[in-house]
Parts: structure tokens; C-alpha cells; sequence
């Protein structure tokens, strides 16, 4: 009770139409209440707080540095756009050796997605959710092609499953398969790159998913099984959409790796990227359009997943 | 119907001891303080968390027992669970929430949506709402929608943890009465976690108040509202409480002080006694008169209650005491001022301890 006669305004309550105001019209100053509220304890008019308004003044130099840091991410693609045949880009991108790379490089790219949903989701929910001994060690040893060289990836993929390799001679002589050299040497090569873009996003995701939702379903009779296709992967979906965008995208520009265990066969494992790097050595303008062609995807993946990694504010 | 559970855990800092015994469909009450252990308590009997020793049997079925390696899981067994803020699944619309207990037991799509839309309407919700999501709620609306998904599965042990808790008092009333009648008509043995003692009483057939991790006691309502055994309860009912050593009709209080009851206390040796605050009088002066009970002390606090106030007063033993606005003006009475309290004899409960 206020012995005041000013009846309190509306800047006490949450439901008060000053604070509705600054949540619907989603300013940052607050209307001021006609008349400023009476202090119950001294009967004094209270000061409002003055409106928030925090100072974005960079540190010295910050501004130009970025600029520059902005010019040097976008000159090259400029310069890329600019230097476009335009006139003759449908007669280049029809080119039959255009097409055959890009074909090569999707179905290897969705290939390493696939395989990398397949191995690495069952590998992301062992990560976020079980406790075991080495675990550090496991999530270090799946991280690392992501900090490892691609060429180094490729002479170790080589070693491994190339014909003479720990696995790859037991593969070649019981089973009859040979990766070096094939489309599936070609996705392989890109699977051991970009999973571990898929495996890391998604356990993050797991790991920061309320995990109650999944007792829930317990409770609602549920399996385990259950329960991960019906309420884990629809509430980490986010995650995992990101994931694999992301290993996509690694995938599809996978260069080093691929062309050092998998080579460089037109149609069998020359993807876009080294169709590029090839097509540099004597006709620019196809390099050009093949990389106006990967530009553009990018461009794409990174408006699908705008929402997802940069929340506009 | 029928649960017996012994539940011994230990949690954090928490070490949970606790045996519930219910025959027959009754509503039992958790009622304790933050942190005494009555969620786990819960999540232990739906079997979120397993048992370090104990065992859980419903209706003559062993759903958990540590000696012989017993341990349904959650999934199979026949409960419903309430959760604090409900947890409906935010992807799913509130129909396919209500269905979803229905699908895991192999219900049909259709059939599953059609028995969720039955008992979206038992529960009174707009059938509009069923293709809502979860986020679209209110507050009301949303409980409604947690005891709906929790029915339909027909559970033979309910469990609510806090089911009021995220309701704002004006809803509160309504929905206490609403949720009242579904718990009645519930075919089964339910258990409601809370620590509103309003809830509590209204809600329960038992109560069984956890503190602690243990359980202080348990009765029905009115017994224990009566007569309580814990500082926690007495104070959720607004009793002066106090435990002491019963010699004839004088008790002589274990924090110091010395009370008389009205004739021989029928158990000697250790006792409680309870003390109405509105039996308690305050005088400025030493009264004179037929009161046995008389000791000094200073106001320590007010504080309104209703249309009572409630005086804290400071002295030994402590007690607290309800009088009328009037009567605080009367007395002139503030904090730090000498008074003295006054409470006759047939006014004292003693109950053995």
C-alpha cells in the first residue's frame, strides 16, 4: 500500500505497457512514464534510470585494421567475379568436362556427408554422453584431420588402404576392393576431412540439448532407440543441419587429400577443385567459371545457415 | 493398488532414505523443504535414478531391488510423470505430445491422435490448442497438456513433481482444484511432490514430510497439521513448536524455558508441544490472572498475516504470537519492545515425541 496519492506507474509492473512497449517496438529506450514514480520509504519522486545506452567506441587503430581485414577477404572474390567470361560462360559451363566434375564432385561430396552422419552421429552421442576412459584421447584422434595438413591426410590414407597399405592389402586381396584411384578412394579421402566438422558440431549440440526431454520420453515408454529418432534428433536438429552443411562444405573443396590417394582420373576422381587447379595450367577462363560455380554454392550454404550461425540481432 | 519402496541414494550432498508404504489409490503428498530430496525421491521411483540399496514394488511387482539385481527400466515401467516444467516436446504439436505415450505402446498414428484428443478434452483444453506447439501455452494450459500426456498412457503410478509451481497465484486456485478433481478420479497411487503447504493439504489423503533426505513424518492432513514433529512443518502451519523433557503436567523445553500443561501429560519423558500463536496473549505489564504460562522477552518482529498480526517475540523459550492490528496499536508495539507473553495451560498441546 503507497500513501501517496500518485498511483505507481507501470514501470513496477512486467506486464506494464512502458515495458511491453520497449519489447514489441524493440527499441532500446523505454517510453518515460508521464510522471516519475513517488519512493514508497521517502516519498520523493524516484529518479528513472536513464535509458541504457552503452558506448560502442573501439579501441584505437581497431577500425582500420578491420577494413583491411574486410578488403582482404572480399578483393579476391572481387577480383574472381570481375574476371568472369561472362559472354562465354554458358558455352564454358556446358564444356562436357565441366559437367563430369561436377557431378563427380556432388555425389562425392553428399557420399562423405552420408558416410560422415552414418559413423559420426553414433560417434558424437558416445563423446557428449558416456563417460569412459580415453575419451579425451578418442575426441583428439578424431579432431585431428582437421588441423592436419590434407596432403598429409592423403599420404596416410595411402598408407593405410592404399594397395599395399596396413588395411588396404587385406581389402585388395580377400575382398577385391581397391580404393586408390576410384570414386570411392575420392570419397573416402573427403569423409576423413570434413568429419570431424560433423562430429564436433553435433556434440556440441548433444551436449548443450536439455537432456531431460529424454527422461521424458523414458517415462513415456520410450526406448533408447526411441527416444534418439523421435526427441534427440528433432531437438539437436540445428546442430546437425549445421554439421553437415559444414562437412559439406569441407568436402566439396577437399583438394589435398583427395588428389594424393585418389589421383586425378577425369570422371573417376578429378572433382572441381582439381578440375580448377588443372584447368589454371592452360585455359583461365574455364578455371574462372568452375570457381564462379563453387563461389556460388558457397554462397548458398552460407545463406541456408545463416539463421543457424549468426542469429541477426 | 499398492507401492511399497525403500529408496536409499545418495546424490551430491544429498543422501537419500526414504520408505513410502501406500494400499489402495490414494493421493500422497511429498511436502518438504528445497533440497530434502523429493525429486529424487521421484526420479528414483521412476527409475531415472537407480537405487544404491532399497527396492521398489507396485501392485506386487518388483520394479527395482538392489539385492536381487532387479531393475525395470524406465520406459517399461507403468508410470506417468508430471515434471516441474513439464518438458513437453517442443517439436512435437500438443496432439502428437499427448500421442506420443500412446505410439511408444504401438498405438496406430490415427488411433493414438484420436485417444489424445479424448483426453485433451478431459483435461478441458480448447481443442483448438491441439495443433499448437508447446511454446504457443500459457502457463495453465501447458499443466494441462503435461497431466494429459501423463493419463493417457494410463499409468498405475502417477507422479507430479512442483505440478503448481510455475503458476502465478491468480491461476493457482483454480487449476489446485481442477488438478484435485483429476487426482480423484485417477485409478491408481499418486504421488505429488510440493512445498506448498496449501497444496498439500488440499491435494493429499497422506502426507509424508522429507526432509533431509529422510522422512520426519507422515499422517494425514489434519493429524499433521495438528500436530507436528519437525520445525519445517510447524512453521508451514503457523504453530509454535517446541520439544522437551514431560515430567507430570510440566515440560521442561530442551532449548531452555519451561512450559505447563493443563493436567498430567499422559506420557512422560520426551515430548513436543504446540502452542497456537492465537492462543498466545502479550501484555505490557506482568499479567495477572489465571494463565500458568507466563514469560518475558522483547519483540523481535511483526508481520502481517491475513488479518492477524503476527508478533515475534524473543525470549525463552521463543514464540510467536497473533494479534489484532488493534491490539499491536494498543500496546504500542515495535520492535525491540519489552512484553510479556501469556498462554494458558489447556491451550498447550503435548504429544509425545
Amino acid at each position: 500500500m503507497t500513501s501517496s496519492g500518485t498511483p505507481l506507474t507501470p514501470k513496477h509492473g512486467p506486464e506494464s505497457a512502458a515495458n511491453l512497449a520497449v519489447v514489441t517496438g524493440g527499441t532500446l529506450t523505454a517510453e518515460r512514464p508521464p510522471e516519475p514514480p513517488l519512493s514508497e520509504a521517502t516519498g520523493r519522486p524516484v529518479q528513472p534510470a536513464p535509458p541504457v545506452r552503452r558506448t560502442r567506441r573501439a579501441p584505437a587503430g581497431f577500425l582500420p585494421l578491420a577494413v583491411v581485414a574486410v578488403a582482404f577477404l572480399t578483393l579476391p572474390l572481387v577480383a574472381l567475379v570481375a574476371r568472369a567470361p561472362w559472354g562465354s560462360l554458358p558455352a564454358a559451363l556446358s564444356a562436357p568436362g565441366v559437367l563430369t566434375a561436377l557431378r563427380l564432385s556432388l555425389i562425392c561430396s553428399l557420399g562423405a556427408v552420408g558416410l560422415s552422419l552414418l559413423f559420426g552421429v553414433p560417434l558424437a552421442w558416445l563423446l557428449a554422453r558416456l563417460r569412459f576412459r580415453g575419451r579425451d584421447v578418442v575426441r583428439a584422434v578424431v579432431l585431428l584431420p582437421m588441423v592436419l595438413p590434407p596432403v598429409v591426410g592423403g599420404v596416410a590414407l595411402l598408407l593405410a588402404f592404399g594397395r599395399n597399405g596396413l588395411a588396404g592389402r587385406w581389402l585388395d586381396g580377400l575382398v577385391g576392393i581397391t580404393l586408390p584411384f576410384s570414386t570411392a578412394g575420392a570419397i573416402l579421402a573427403e569423409t576423413f576431412v570434413a568429419m570431424p566438422f560433423l562430429v564436433i558440431t553435433v556434440e556440441a549440440g548433444l551436449r548443450g540439448m536439455d537432456r531431460r526431454y529424454e527422461d521424458a520420453a523414458a517415462t513415456l515408454g520410450a526406448g533408447r532407440w526411441t527416444t534418439f529418432r523421435r526427441v534427440t534428433l528433432p531437438l539437436i536438429a540445428p546442430s546437425l543441419g549445421a554439421g553437415a552443411a559444414l562437412c559439406w562444405a569441407r568436402a566439396l573443396g577437399e583438394f589435398g587429400a583427395t588428389i594424393t590417394f585418389a589421383g586425378n582420373l577425369p570422371g573417376a576422381t578429378q572433382t572441381m577443385p582439381l578440375a580448377v587447379y588443372l584447368a589454371l595450367q592452360n585455359n583461365v577462363d574455364t578455371a574462372v567459371t568452375l570457381s564462379l560455380v563453387m563461389l556460388a554454392i558457397s554462397l548458398v550454404v552460407l545463406v541456408g545457415l545463416r539463421g543457424r550461425w549468426f542469429p541477426s540481432r | 493398488m499398492s507401492l511399497h519402496a525403500r529408496v536409499e541414494l545418495v546424490k551430491g550432498t544429498l543422501a537419500l532414505d526414504a520408505t513410502l508404504e501406500v494400499a489402495g489409490d490414494q493421493v500422497v503428498v511429498l511436502l518438504g523443504p528445497n533440497a530434502a530430496g523429493k525429486t529424487t525421491l521421484l526420479r528414483a521411483l521412476a527409475g531415472l535414478i537407480p537405487l544404491a540399496r532399497g527396492r521398489v514394488v507396485l501392485d506386487g511387482t518388483t520394479l527395482e531391488d538392489v539385492d536381487q539385481g532387479v531393475r525395470v527400466p524406465t520406459d517399461q515401467r507403468p508410470i506417468g510423470v508430471v515434471f516441474q516444467d513439464y518438458l513437453l516436446f517442443p517439436h512435437l504439436s500438443v496432439l502428437d505430445n499427448v500421442a506420443f505415450g500412446l505410439r511408444t505402446r504401438g498405438a496406430g498414428r490415427r488411433a493414438a491422435r484420436e485417444e489424445a484428443a479424448r483426453w485433451l478434452a478431459r483435461v478441458d483444453l480448447a481443442p483448438g490448442c491441439a495443433h499448437e506447439r508447446p511454446k504457443a501455452l500459457s502457463g495453465g494450459q501447458a499443466q494441462r497438456v503435461a497431466l494429459a500426456r501423463a493419463l493417457a498412457t494410463r499409468p498405475r503410478l502417477l507422479l507430479l513433481d512442483e505440478p503448481l509451481a510455475a503458476m502465478d497465484a491468480g491461476a493457482r486456485a483454480e487449476l489446485r482444484r481442477e488438478l484435485a478433481r483429476h487426482l480423484a478420479s485417477f485409478e491408481g497411487i499418486c504421488l505429488v511432490v510440493t512445498h506448498d503447504p496449501v497444496e498439500a493439504m488440499t491435494l493429499a489423503d497422506q502426507l509424508v514430510v522429507l526432509e533431509g533426505g529422510r522422512v520426519v513424518q507422515r499422517g494425514a492432513p489434519g493429524e499433521l497439521a495438528s500436530r507436528p514433529r519437525s520445525r519445517y512443518v510447524a512453521d508451514l502451519i503457523g504453530l509454535n513448536l517446541y520439544r522437551g523433557r514431560a515430567t507430570g503436567a510440566r515440560i521442561d523445553l530442551r532449548d531452555g524455558g519451561r512450559i505447563v500443561a493443563a493436567d498430567r501429560v499422559p506420557v512422560e519423558g520426551d515430548v513436543y508441544v504446540v502452542i497456537p500463536p492465537r492462543a498466545v496473549s502479550l501484555h505490557r505489564t506482568h499479567p495477572e490472572g489465571s494463565p500458568r504460562n507466563v514469560w518475558s522477552g522483547t519483540v523481535a518482529a511483526l508481520d502481517v498475516a491475513g488479518e492477524r498480526i503476527r508478533v515475534h517475540v524473543a525470549g525463552v523459550p521463543p514464540i510467536v504470537a497473533e494479534v489484532t492490528p488493534a491490539a499491536v496499536a494498543a500496546l504500542h508495539l515495535v520492535e525491540g519492545v519489552p512484553v510479556h507473553a501469556s498462554v494458558k495451560a489447556t491451550e498447550v498441546d503435548v504429544y509425545p515425541a
